[in-house]
């Protein structure tokens, strides 16, 4: 089957899913649902001052997902370094996305000191995925520092906006040779098919499953989009014919009453 | 002084870091301790003692984006 010779290679790991689910914001009752039937096989999670009391979402993860943690609530490349390293001790796995987000308003990531948390926790062995506004220039330098994707966002985070980005997503799309994961701003299972037609190789969502009125039913609806999208760029679109139009049905034989 | 994820916390002082988590029913499969800055490794619990002026941060999993 075409799916398993599909494979999304992140680190020398390679997953039949191309959607990644968030952990953020919904009940940790409904992360088991959300999985199935995303089909998910990574979900994200953040790291936080442990409260006594509070549940442990590790026991609502079911076998064999991948932990994806985040550095999210670091502001500069040192905080973020210092999130990963928490994390793999919590983990046991070397992924990290890696987010550095000083802007409190647009939760704008900074790619300068992104790359250069990048290159140190690629050199500890890290499988460093990093978050990014996209730009072809970063894109190229978090290469060569390591970065196992690159994930620029499409539109602020939480926003459910869409592809606000998808001009520059595509550039990175063509140019860089790593997987290119659409992480933010996705808002509708539409926007992802959208994101992975154009050729990403994977998309993340969580605010848009956390704001869903049926969490488990638009899990479902973003695996089928994910997947269509992906079915489609394999199967590579037709053109566009930007003016007049194109018969699909023969001209000619057209039976005429006179 | 010993200070908790920021915030002061007394009687702790000489407890092992085991011990300690073992007193507060902290989830050990989702636990990190950072000792002033460094981690403890989840094999270094039982013999990592709490220290006068420590501070210890105690990070966990949760739901995230």
């Amino acid at each position: 089957m075409a799916n398993e010779k599909d494979a999304l290679m992140i680190g020398g790991h390679a997953f039949t899913s191309r959607f990644i689910l968030g952990s953020g914001k919904y009940s940790y009752d409904l992360i088991d649902s959300a999985i199935n039937n995303a089909k998910a096989q990574i979900i994200t999670m953040a790291l936080r001052r442990n409260k006594t009391g509070k549940e442990n979402i590790l026991n609502y993860i079911p076998e064999g997902i991948t932990i994806l943690p985040n550095t999210s609530g670091s502001t500069n490349a040192e905080e973020a370094i210092r999130t990963a390293r928490i994390a793999r001790e919590l983990s046991g796995s070397d992924f990290i996305k890696l987010e550095v987000v000083p802007d409190k308003k647009y939760l704008m990531p900074d790619n300068y000191e992104t790359l250069k948390a990048t290159e140190v926790l690629a050199n500890e062995g890290f499988i460093v995925m990093p978050y990014m506004l996209p730009d072809l220039n970063v894109a190229h330098q978090l290469v060569d520092a390591g970065a196992a994707t690159v994930m620029p966002l499409g539109a602020p985070i939480g926003t459910n906006k869409g592809l606000s980005t998808k001009d520059l997503i595509q550039i990175l799309i063509d140019e860089i040779d790593l997987p290119i994961i659409v992480d933010a701003g996705i808002g509708r299972p539409s926007q992802a098919a959208e994101a992975m037609e154009m050729g990403a190789a994977a998309v993340m969502a969580n605010t848009s499953m956390a704001t869903a009125g049926n969490i488990p039913l638009m899990a479902e609806a973003f695996k089928l989009a994910v997947e269509a999208g992906r079915k489609a760029y394999l199967a590579k679109p037709g053109r566009v014919i930007e003016h007049g139009a194109v018969a699909s049905s023969p001209l000619t034989g057209v039976s005429a009453v006179k | 002084m010993v200070m908790v994820n920021g915030e002061q916390e007394s009687g702790v002082i000489g407890q092992t870091i085991a011990e300690f988590l073992k007193q507060r029913n902290a989830p050990i499969d989702n636990i990190v301790v950072e000792q002033n800055g460094t981690i403890v490794h989840r094999s270094e619990f039982d013999t990592t003692k709490i220290g006068e002026n420590d501070k210890l941060e105690l990070i966990s999993f949760v739901g995230g984006g």
